[in-house]
C-alpha cells in the first residue's frame, strides 16, 4: 500500500505515516512472534464483506482494513469491495486511507459492512508549511501562523492576496492605501517594523521568491507566516523581516473534482473628506481677507462683494456662472462592480495527480469614466487579469516523484491617459466647488482662465484617451523527489529547477489631447449678466483649446483623430530568474525518538531589464529531534549571504535554536481530561536583512563625463577662455570646456557594508481545553536589530567630510510585543454551533541608535522613539486679543501675528518658534502599533454566518488636503476640516482665524489619531445538503453574500490606513459587497 | 525498485557542488568603467579631476535665475528683501533656507559631470568643504602619477594646495576658526576634529598658499605644463593668484577682528601685517614685471563687464588677478535686477546708500565734509570722483539711449517707486546704459558681467593698509620702493583723482581712514565692504548700521537725508553661526559666541 502513496499526502503527512508504518511493522513483528508461538491453536474465523465508498457513493480502491489490535487486514479492490477473514471474536475493523479520516466500525453483530469514508479536513491543520519543508503541527516549535484556503475564501471578491490576509493572522499587519483597480498592493509588516529600510517580509510562492499580489486567491492552499528566528533562520540574510510562504493547491488521487467559484462584487466609496460649499468657502475667504487686511493690504482686492457671494447660495439663480460643485457627485458613481470566476480541476490516478486552475478577474471603476461613444474608447480605471495554474505530480517509479508546476497570469490595468492620475483621484476632495462648471449645459467642459493645471478632471475622464499597463508572469518549476529508503530508511533527496519570467509593458495607449483631453473648454464670466452688447457678452466667454484641437472659430473646431502609441515594454518590469535547489531530507523514528534532518543548497540568478544580474546562494541545514512527542528540539542554520556586500562580508552564518515541551503529553497530566493540549515553546536565533541596501556599495567608483553628456546637458565646468576674450570659433558649448575631461568620485566605498542583523527571541504557549472548546495561542517576542543600514541622508557626520556621507551599518532598534489568538468553539446542537475568535498583535519598536548628533536634546533625537515617530509643533490656545498676541512667542520668519492665531508652544524656550519646537507627538505615522481582530461565526444547519471586526490603534496620520484653505486666487478651496473658524463671536472654534494672503502656524492640526475600527468582513452562506447534492451530481454547492470593509469608525476624515495622504495613491478606498457561488462536482 | 545509476548521479552532483562551489558564485562585480588608477596615473586625467576644484569657487555675480546678492555692508540698501544679513537673521542663511545669499544654498545652478552635480550650487559652506576634499584626494595620489613631467606634477600639487588653503579660507572669513582638514577623510574615520582658533587655522592656510605659490607657474602659456592648452590658459591658477589670496589671508588675519578672535586683542597684529606687506610686494613685483597692470580708467569697465560684442567674456584685464571661473551662458537675466524697471529690468533691488555716496571725494581730492573740498550741498553730485559717475545711477542719468529716458531718482520718480530704489541712487557698476529692452545691448549673447575676486588695485590697497600699520604712511615693505601713500595714489591717479591730501598722510591713524575710504570707493559693490567693516571691527558702530537715503524733489530744491534702513549688527553678528546640526555633532567644535 505504500507503493501507491500519494505524493500530496506524503508532503502533508509523511511524519505521521512513517510513524504509523513503524508501528505497524512493530505490531506485525510482535504478532508474528505471537502467532508463531500459537500457531497450533486453531482459531475460528468468519468472513466479513463490505464496500468502502466516498460520500459521492463511489467505491474507493486501496483502503486499508485491519482488524483492530491485530495485523489481520485487507485492501479494498478497484470498486471498493473487500473481503476479510477475521477471528470470530474480532469486534472492530479499522478503515484507513490517505487523505480520509480513519474509521472504526464495529463488526460484533454483522458480517457485512458498508463504510462511507469522509475526507479528512482537519488533516490540513495537522501539518504546517515551514521553511523548506513541512512539519507536523504538534512538533512545530517556531512561531508560525497559517491561513488555509477556507479562511482566505471568506474574503470572497478580494482580488489581492495581500489584502485577503488583512486582520487574519496575528503578527501580520496589512495596510492598504488605495482602491485603484490593479494597484492595491498593500504594505505588509510582520511583527512591526524594526528597520527604517525596507521592512517588507520575504515572500515565497511554492518555495521560490515571487510576488504574491497577482496570485489568484482560489489557487492558494495555505499561507504560512514565519515570525521568529527558528522559523526564519533558514532564510538567513533575507529572513529578518519575516517570511510569508504561499503554497498552492495540488491534486490528490481520486476521480476528477471540478469546482467553480464565481462572484460579483458591488463596490462603493468608503469615507472621504470633501470641500466645503462654495458659499461657505467664499464667506470664509472674505472673513480672512477682512481679518488680515491690516497686515496685507493687497488681499483687499480679492474681497468679494456680499451680493455676489449670495449667488453661490443654494438654490442658485445662475448655477453655471456661480458654480457650486460637489465634486464627488460629479466624479463618482454610486457603485461599481468586480467579477471573478475561477475554475479548478483536480484529481489523479496511480501515476499522476493534477491540479489545474483558470481564473478571470475584472475590477471596475468607481469614477464616472467609461465608454466614450463618440470617440470609441473606454477610459475606465479597471484591472482585468487571467490566472492559470497547472500543478502536476508523476510517480515515475515507486520511489520517485516528478512534479511540474506551471503558473502565470496576465493583467491589464487601464485608465484615462493623464500624466498625473492623482489629479483625478484627488479631485473628489481637493477641487474647489467654485472652480468651474465641469460641463456646461451645451456639453462643453468648463475651465478656469489662467488655470488649466490641473485640467478639468471630468474632461480628462471622458476625453483624454486611454493608458494601459500590462503585467504578466510565467513561472515553471520542475522537481524530482527520490526516496532513498534503500540507502537508509527515511532518507530522500530532491532537486528542483525553476524559471520565472515577469514582464511588463505600457500601451497600446490612446493619445488624445494629452493631459487636458482633446475637447474644447469654455468659461462664462458672470460679467455676462451685465452685458449690453453682443460684444460684451462674447467678451465674457472665453475658450480654451488644448493640444490637438484645431479651432476654426470660437464655435467650431476640428478634432484631430486620436492616435495610438503602440505597446512598449517597461524595462524595469522585465525580470527573469532561474533558481535551482538540491536538498537531502531525513526523517525517521527510532522508538520514542523522532529525528529529521535537512541539508539544502540553492542558487538563484535574477536579471532585471538590462541590469547586471544578481546572484544568490544559500546553504541550509536543520535538525529536529522529538522525544516521545513531549520534548521537541530544533536547530537551524543557514550559511548564506548577499552579493551586495564585499568579500569578507558576503557570507554569513545564521543559527537558531528552538525547543518545545508538550506538557499535555506528560503522563502525570493524563488524568486531566479537560486538558487537550498544552505546549510551551521558545526560540532564539539570528537572522539578517539586506533589503533596501543598494548593490556595489562596497566598491569605489570614479566617473567621467563623455561627449554625449557634454552636448546634452552638462552646463559647464571651469571655463578657460582664449586670450582675446572671445569664445573660440562658433557658439558650440563644448568649445567652452577645458580639454581635460572632468572626473569625479562616484561611489565612495564602504568596504564594511554589511547586512542588518536581527536577534530574535520568542516564547509561546499553545493551550487547548475540552477538545478545542477553548484554544489559546500566545506569543511574546523580543527582537533586537543592529547594523541597521543608514543611507547617506540619514547619516550625521561633519560637513567637512566634503562629500555626501557614506552609507554605513550603524542603527540599532529593539522591537517587542505580544500576539494573542483565542478561539472558542461550541456546538450547541447538531445543527447549531458557533465560534468566536479574538486576536491581537502589539509590536512596539524603539530606536536605540541612529547616529543622532550628540548635542541634540533628547526630544529632537530619533533615538528613544519609534521609527517614523510623528513630530510636530504643538498649538495651544487661540490668541483672543492683542494682549495675547504680544504674549505669544514670536515666529522665526517675522510673520505678522493677529488675534485668532494659534499660539505655538515654544518647547525649547529659545524665544522663537522654529523647527526646533517640533516635538514628538502621538505615534508613528506609517503603521499601527496595535492591531486586533474579532470574529464571530454561527453555523446553523446549512447556513453559516460570520463577521469580523478589525481595528488598529497607536498610529498618527496627517490628513491635510492639498489646498486646505482658500488662497487669493479666484477659486476657493476650503476643506471641511477648516470650516469652523475663530472669530471673536465664535471663540470656541475648531480652527484658527482665517488667513488668505498670509499664513499663520497650524501646529498639530490635521494630525489625527489614526486608530480605526472596521467591519472587515461579514458573510452569510448557505451550503446545500450533501444528500440533495448527490442527487444532482454535485459534491458541494455554497452560495454566499459577504462584504469587506463595510463600516469604518474613526476620527480620521478619510479612510486611509497608513501615513499621510498621497494624492497619487488617493483613489478612494472602497467598500465591497460580494455575491458568490462555489460549486464542486 | 531503485536504480543504482540514479543514486550515483545524485551523489556525484552533491559532491561536485560541495567541492567546486562556494562563494565564487556571488563574487561577480560590475566592470568599473573608470578606476582610481585611470584618474591618477596620467597628467591629463589628473588635471581633469583637479579642475573640478575650480567649479567649487563661488562666483558672487553669477546667478542665472535670481538676482545675485552679495553686498551686505553699509554700501547698499536691499529694498524688497527685508530679511537676512542686514536684519541680523543669519539662521536661514547658514541653514540654507534662503536662496538669496552666496553662503549656503545659493541659486547658482549645478555643474554636472556625467549626470551628477560636482558643485552643488549650495554656496560657500558646502562647495568649500567639497573643494577641500578634492584637494586632499589629489594631494594624496601624487605618488601614483606615472605619465607626467616634473612640471606637470608641480602644477597639480600647486593647484591642489591652493584649493585646500583657499577653500578653508572662504569658510574662515565668515565663520572663523574651523577644523583644518588636511587629509581625504575615509568613511570609517572618526570625525571629531576640534575647531582651531583663527590664527592656528590661518597659519595652515598660509602654509598651503605659500607652498602653492612656489609650485604654480606665473603664466601657464610659458610653462611646460600649459603647452597643451596654449592660449587657453587664462583663469588657471597661477603664482600671482596664490600670492594675492595669501596677501588677503595675512592681512585679514592681522586685522582687528581676526586678531581679536585669536588673541583677544581687537587690534592690528603687526606680525601678520608685516607678512602681508611682503606678500603684497611680491605681487606688485609681478605687476612691475608686466604680468599684471592696472586697467586705464578709460577702459575701467573691462574689469566688470563686456559690452557690445556677442559672447565676449567679461572682466578680461591684466588687472584682474583672480576671477571666478566663467560659465558664459547667461547675460540679461543676471544683470537685470540693476536695470531700471522702466526699460525692462526688474528693479533696483540694491540701492547704494547715501553713506557710500558720501565717501566719494570731490574731484580736488578732499572729502565732501572738508570745507576746502568745494562740495556744493545744493548740487551734491557735481565735481565728484569720476568713479562716482562710473558706479552710480543718479537722478537724470540716461538709462536708455535709443529711447531717450533718464533716471527719475527724485522722491516719487519712476525709479523710486515701490520695490525700486529706496535711496535715490542706482548701481551701475556691472551694467551698461545700453543694456535694456530699447537698446537691446543685452540681447544676442551680449552683456556679461563679472565680480572680481581679487584685482591688482586691491593688492595696492592691501599693501598700503599693511605698510601703513607697520611702517607708517611713508614707510615701505622691506626691499620695496613703494610707500603706503604711493600705493593709494596709484589707485587714485588711475581714476583721475589727485594724490591723497598731505593733511591726511601725517599719521597712520589719519591715513588709515583714507585707505579705508579708498577701499570703499574703489572696490564699491565688489562684495568687500561687509568683510572690511567686520575685520576692522567697526561694523557694530552706529555709523555703519544706519543707512541713509536721500529725499529730494524733481527740481532738486532741497535734499533731505533720512535713515531708510537700520542694519541689525551686534557683536555676535561678526561671525556666522555654524549650522546647528554641525556643532551639535560632537564636543570640540563650539558654536560661535552669541548664537
Amino acid at each position: 500500500m505504500m507503493k501507491n502513496r500519494d505524493f500530496q499526502s506524503f508532503l502533508r503527512k509523511d511524519l505521521f505515516l512513517i510513524l504509523i508504518r513503524m508501528k505497524l511493522i512493530l505490531f506485525f513483528s510482535i504478532f508474528l512472534i505471537f502467532t508463531a508461538s500459537a500457531a497450533d491453536q486453531q482459531q475460528e474465523r468468519r468472513e466479513i464483506t463490505g464496500k468502502v465508498i466516498d460520500n459521492g457513493g463511489i467505491g474507493i480502491p486501496g483502503v486499508s482494513i485491519i482488524v483492530k489490535g491485530t495485523a489481520i487486514g485487507a485492501v479494498s479492490d478497484f470498486d471498493g469491495n473487500f473481503r476479510l477473514l477475521v477471528p470470530t471474536d474480532a469486534d472492530t475493523l479499522v478503515f484507513s486511507f490517505v487523505g480520509m479520516s480513519t474509521q472504526e466500525v464495529s463488526i460484533s453483530e454483522t458480517n457485512s459492512v458498508s463504510v462511507t469514508m469522509e475526507e479528512e479536513t482537519i488533516g490540513l491543520e495537522d501539518v504546517v508549511v515551514v521553511g523548506y519543508g513541512i512539519q507536523k503541527k504538534e512538533s512545530v516549535v517556531g512561531a508560525i501562523t497559517t491561513a488555509d484556503a477556507e479562511v482566505l475564501e471568506k474574503r470572497g471578491g478580494t482580488v489581492n492576496l495581500g489584502n485577503a490576509l488583512s486582520g487574519q493572522l496575528p503578527g501580520v499587519t496589512v495596510m492598504s492605501r488605495t482602491g485603484e483597480p490593479g494597484r492595491e498592493d498593500p504594505l505588509i509588516l510582520i511583527r512591526g517594523q524594526s528597520t527604517w529600510n525596507n521592512a517588507s517580509p520575504l515572500i515565497l510562492v511554492d518555495g521560490i521568491e515571487r510576488r504574491m499580489n497577482d496570485i489568484n486567491v482560489s489557487e492558494v492552499e495555505s499561507v504560512s507566516v514565519l515570525k521568529d528566528a527558528s522559523a526564519t533562520a533558514v532564510f538567513g540574510v533575507r529572513g529578518a523581516n519575516g517570511v510569508i510562504l504561499i503554497t498552492t493547491k495540488r491534486g490528490a488521487k481520486g476521480k476528477p473534482k471540478l469546482s467553480l467559484t464565481a462572484s460579483n462584487t458591488f463596490k462603493t466609496v468608503s469615507k472621504i473628506s470633501t470641500m466645503a460649499e462654495a458659499y461657505t468657502a467664499k464667506s470664509w475667504k472674505n472673513a480672512g481677507i477682512a481679518h488680515e487686511v491690516s497686515t496685507n493690504e493687497a488681499s483687499w482686492a480679492y474681497f468679494m462683494p456680499t451680493e455676489q457671494i449670495e449667488n453661490y447660495k443654494i438654490p442658485q439663480k445662475y448655477p453655471e456662472l456661480y458654480p457650486n460643485i460637489y465634486w464627488p457627485d460629479v466624479m463618482l458613481k454610486d457603485f461599481t462592480t468586480d467579477q471573478q470566476v475561477t475554475l479548478n480541476v483536480s484529481g489523479g490516478n496511480d501515476l499522476t495527480r493534477y491540479f489545474a486552475s483558470v481564473g478571470y478577474t475584472h475590477e471596475g471603476d468607481i469614477f464616472k469614466s467609461g465608454e466614450n461613444d463618440v470617440k470609441g474608447y473606454n477610459t475606465s480605471y479597471s484591472y482585468d487579469r487571467i490566472n492559470f495554474r497547472g500543478n502536476l505530480d508523476f510517480d515515475l517509479t515507486s520511489s520517485t516523484v516528478f512534479s511540474v508546476n506551471l503558473s502565470g497570469y496576465t493583467g491589464i490595468k487601464s485608465g484615462a491617459n493623464i500624466f498625473y492620475p492623482g489629479w483625478v483621484y484627488s479631485s473628489v476632495y481637493n477641487l474647489a466647488p467654485d472652480i468651474y462648471v465641469p460641463q456646461y449645459s451645451d456639453g462643453m467642459y468648463g475651465f478656469l482662465p489662467g488655470n488649466t493645471n490641473p485640467p478639468n478632471v471630468l474632461a480628462v475622464l471622458k476625453e483624454a484617451g486611454v493608458a494601459k499597463e500590462n503585467r504578466g508572469f510565467i513561472g515553471s518549476d520542475f522537481k524530482l523527489l527520490q526516496n532513498l529508503d534503500f540507502v537508509t530508511e527515511g532518507l530522500s533527496v530532491d532537486g528542483r529547477i525553476s524559471f520565472d519570467n515577469y514582464f511588463g509593458s505600457v500601451g497600446p495607449n490612446i493619445i488624445d489631447g494629452g493631459n487636458q483631453g482633446q475637447t474644447m473648454f469654455k468659461h462664462i464670466d458672470p460679467s455676462i449678466l451685465s452685458a449690453v452688447t453682443a460684444a460684451d457678452s462674447s467678451a465674457a466667454i472665453s475658450y480654451f483649446y488644448p493640444n490637438g484641437a484645431l479651432p476654426v472659430n470660437d464655435y467650431d473646431w476640428i478634432l484631430r483623430p486620436w492616435r495610438v502609441n503602440p505597446e512598449s515594454p517597461t524595462s524595469g518590469a522585465l525580470r527573469r530568474s532561474i533558481f535551482y535547489q538540491l536538498s537531502l531530507n531525513y526523517d525517521r523514528n527510532f522508538g520514542l525518538h523522532d529525528i529529521t534532518g535537512l541539508l539544502l543548497f540553492s542558487r538563484r540568478k535574477d536579471a532585471s531589464g538590462a541590469n547586471f544580474p544578481s546572484y544568490q546562494e544559500d546553504w541550509v541545514g536543520r535538525i529536529t529531534y522529538g522525544y516521545n512527542d513531549k520534548y521537541l528540539l530544533e536547530v537551524n542554520g543557514a550559511y548564506n549571504g548577499s552579493e551586495k556586500f564585499g568579500p569578507g562580508y558576503r557570507f554569513g552564518f545564521f543559527p537558531s535554536v528552538a525547543a518545545g515541551w508538550m506538557v499535555s503529553n506528560e503522563e502525570f497530566l493524563n488524568h486531566l481530561e479537560w486538558l487537550t493540549k498544552l505546549k510551551i515553546r521558545g526560540s532564539a536565533g539570528m537572522v539578517g536583512s539586506d533589503a533596501g541596501i543598494p548593490r556595489w556599495g562596497y566598491l569605489d567608483s570614479w566617473i567621467t563625463g563623455d561627449d554625449r553628456v557634454l552636448r546634452f546637458g552638462t552646463v559647464g565646468q571651469a571655463y578657460f577662455g582664449s586670450n582675446d576674450g572671445y569664445f573660440s570659433g562658433t557658439w558650440d558649448p563644448r568649445s567652452m570646456y577645458s580639454i581635460y575631461k572632468a572626473f569625479r568620485e562616484g561611489t565612495i566605498a564602504n568596504p564594511d557594508i554589511n547586512w542588518e542583523t536581527a536577534f530574535k527571541k520568542n516564547i509561546g504557549i499553545e493551550l487547548s481545553l475540552f477538545e478545542n472548546l477553548f484554544a489559546l495561542e500566545a506569543d511574546y517576542f523580543h527582537d533586537t536589530r543592529d547594523n541597521i543600514f543608514m543611507t547617506s541622508d540619514r547619516r550625521n557626520i561633519p560637513d567637512y567630510f566634503g562629500a555626501s556621507p557614506v552609507p554605513a551599518n550603524i542603527g540599532e532598534t529593539k522591537t517587542s510585543g505580544i500576539e494573542l489568538d483565542a478561539t472558542h468553539r461550541y456546538k450547541i446542537t447538531n445543527n447549531l454551533g458557533y465560534w468566536v475568535r479574538l486576536s491581537l498583535t502589539r509590536a512596539q519598536d524603539v530606536i536605540l541608535k541612529a547616529e543622532d548628533p550628540e548635542g541634540f536634546p533628547a526630544y529632537q533625537k530619533t533615538e528613544g522613539f519609534a521609527i517614523g515617530q510623528t513630530k510636530t509643533q504643538i498649538r495651544s490656545d487661540i490668541a483672543t486679543n492683542w494682549d495675547d498676541v504680544y504674549a505669544q512667542t514670536s515666529l522665526e520668519n517675522n510673520q505678522y501675528k493677529l488675534p485668532g492665531d494659534w499660539d505655538i508652544i515654544d518647547f525649547n524656550g529659545d524665544g522663537i518658534i522654529s523647527t526646533y519646537d517640533n516635538i514628538p507627538y502621538g505615534f508613528p505615522n506609517n503603521r499601527p502599533q496595535n492591531t486586533y481582530s474579532s470574529f464571530l461565526g454561527v453555523d446553523y444547519k446549512n447556513f453559516s454566518f460570520m463577521i469580523q471586526f478589525y481595528g488598529v490603534t497607536n498610529i498618527t496620520q496627517v490628513i491635510k488636503p492639498n489646498n486646505d484653505t482658500p488662497k487669493l486666487e479666484p477659486q476657493s478651496n476650503l476643506s471641511e476640516l477648516s470650516v469652523d473658524y475663530w472669530h471673536s463671536s465664535n471663540p470656541d472654534a475648531a480652527f484658527k482665524a482665517p488667513r488668505v494672503g498670509t499664513s499663520s502656524p497650524i501646529g498639530e492640526y490635521y494630525h489625527y489619531d489614526g486608530s480605526f475600527l472596521r467591519l472587515k468582513t461579514a458573510e452569510i452562506s448557505y451550503s446545500l445538503s450533501k444528500a440533495l447534492l448527490s442527487h444532482i451530481g454535485l459534491s458541494n454547492l455554497r452560495v454566499y453574500v459577504n462584504g469587506n470593509d463595510l463600516l469604518f469608525w474613526s476620527d480620521l476624515p478619510f479612510d486611509n490606513e497608513r501615513g499621510s495622504l498621497d494624492q497619487n495613491l488617493a483613489y478612494p478606498k472602497l467598500k465591497h459587497i460580494n455575491i458568490g457561488i462555489d460549486v464542486s462536482f | 525498485m531503485y536504480n543504482k545509476f540514479q543514486l550515483k548521479y545524485i551523489i556525484l552532483i552533491l559532491v561536485s557542488i560541495l567541492v567546486f562551489s562556494c562563494e565564487e558564485y556571488l563574487d561577480k562585480t560590475i566592470e568599473a568603467e573608470v578606476t582610481e588608477e585611470d584618474v591618477f596615473t596620467t597628467f591629463f586625467n589628473y588635471q581633469g579631476y583637479v579642475e573640478t576644484g575650480y567649479a567649487q569657487i563661488i562666483d558672487r555675480g553669477f546667478n542665472p535665475w535670481e538676482a545675485p546678492y552679495f553686498n551686505w555692508g553699509d554700501d547698499v540698501v536691499h529694498a524688497s528683501r527685508n530679511r537676512l544679513l542686514q536684519e541680523g537673521d543669519y539662521w536661514p542663511v547658514v541653514n540654507g533656507q534662503t536662496r538669496e545669499c552666496v553662503y549656503r544654498n545659493m541659486p547658482q545652478f549645478n555643474i554636472y559631470v556625467a549626470g551628477q552635480a560636482i558643485s552643488q550650487g549650495r554656496g560657500v559652506w558646502d562647495n568649500s568643504w567639497h573643494g577641500i576634499r578634492i584637494a586632499n584626494i589629489a594631494l594624496e595620489h601624487l605618488d601614483d602619477l606615472v605619465d607626467a613631467t616634473p612640471e606637470e606634477r608641480a602644477v597639480l600639487e600647486g593647484q591642489s594646495l591652493f584649493f585646500r588653503g583657499y577653500f578653508h579660507w572662504e569658510i574662515m572669513k565668515q565663520w572663523g576658526g574651523i577644523p583644518y582638514i588636511d587629509q581625504a577623510l575615509k568613511p570609517a574615520d572618526e570625525m571629531k576634529l576640534p575647531a582651531l582658533n583663527f590664527h592656528e587655522a590661518a597659519d595652515k592656510v598660509i602654509l598651503d598658499l605659500r607652498n602653492a605659490s612656489e609650485l604654480l607657474p606665473v603664466d601657464w602659456d610659458d610653462h611646460p605644463a600649459g603647452q597643451r592648452t596654449l592660449g587657453n590658459n587664462r583663469g588657471r591658477l597661477t603664482k600671482g593668484i596664490a600670492l594675492a589670496v595669501l596677501t588677503e589671508v595675512q592681512l585679514y588675519s592681522g586685522s582687528p577682528l581676526m586678531n581679536g578672535a585669536a588673541t583677544g586683542t581687537y587690534d592690528y597684529n603687526h606680525e601678520y601685517l608685516t607678512n602681508a606687506a611682503n606678500t603684497a610686494w611680491e605681487v606688485l613685483q609681478l605687476a612691475n614685471q608686466g604680468v599684471y597692470s592696472l586697467e586705464p580708467f578709460e577702459t575701467y569697465g573691462n574689469l566688470f563687464k563686456s559690452v557690445g560684442q556677442a559672447n565676449q567674456e567679461p572682466g578680461v584685464s591684466k588687472e584682474n588677478i583672480f576671477r571666478p571661473p566663467y560659465y558664459g551662458m547667461y547675460s540679461k537675466y543676471h544683470v537685470d535686477q540693476w536695470v531700471p524697471r522702466r526699460v525692462g529690468g526688474r528693479s533696483h533691488f540694491e540701492s547704494p546708500s547715501q553713506n557710500l555716496i558720501e565717501k566719494f571725494e570731490t574731484i580736488n581730492g578732499l572729502p565732501i565734509d572738508d570745507p576746502e573740498s568745494g562740495f556744493d550741498p545744493a548740487n551734491p553730485w557735481e565735481n565728484l570722483d569720476p568713479r562716482f559717475y562710473y558706479n552710480i545711477y543718479k537722478d537724470g542719468d540716461p538709462i536708455s539711449i535709443s529711447m531717450p529716458l533718464n533716471a527719475e531718482m527724485y522722491t516719487g520718480g519712476s525709479e523710486r517707486r515701490a520695490g525700486q530704489s529706496v535711496t535715490g541712487y542706482g548701481m551701475k557698476k556691472y551694467i551698461h546704459v545700453t543694456w535694456n529692452n530699447f537698446d537691446g545691448g543685452w540681447n544676442g549673447g551680449m552683456g556679461f558681467h563679472t565680480v572680481p575676486l581679487i584685482r591688482l588695485a586691491e593688492i595696492y590697497l592691501f599693501y598700503a593698509e599693511a605698510v601703513n600699520e607697520v611702517y607708517g604712511p611713508h614707510g615701505t615693505a622691506p626691499g620695496a620702493d613703494l610707500t603706503a601713500v604711493d600705493a593709494v595714489n596709484i589707485i587714485r591717479n588711475r581714476a583721475g583723482m589727485p594724490d591723497v591730501h598731505s593733511k591726511f598722510t601725517g599719521s597712520k591713524e589719519a591715513f588709515r581712514e583714507r585707505i579705508r575710504n579708498e577701499r570703499a570707493v574703489e572696490l564699491a559693490f565688489e562684495s568687500k565692504r561687509r568683510d572690511d567693516l567686520r575685520r576692522w571691527y567697526v561694523a557694530h558702530e552706529t555709523r555703519h548700521k544706519e543707512l541713509y537715503g536721500l529725499d529730494f524733489p524733481r527740481d532738486h530744491s532741497f535734499f533731505e537725508k533720512r535713515v531708510v534702513k537700520t542694519i541689525v549688527f551686534d557683536l555676535k553678528h561678526y561671525w556666522f553661526p555654524f549650522p546647528t546640526d554641525q556643532v551639535l555633532l560632537y564636543e570640540g567644535w563650539n558654536q560661535n559666541p552669541g548664537w
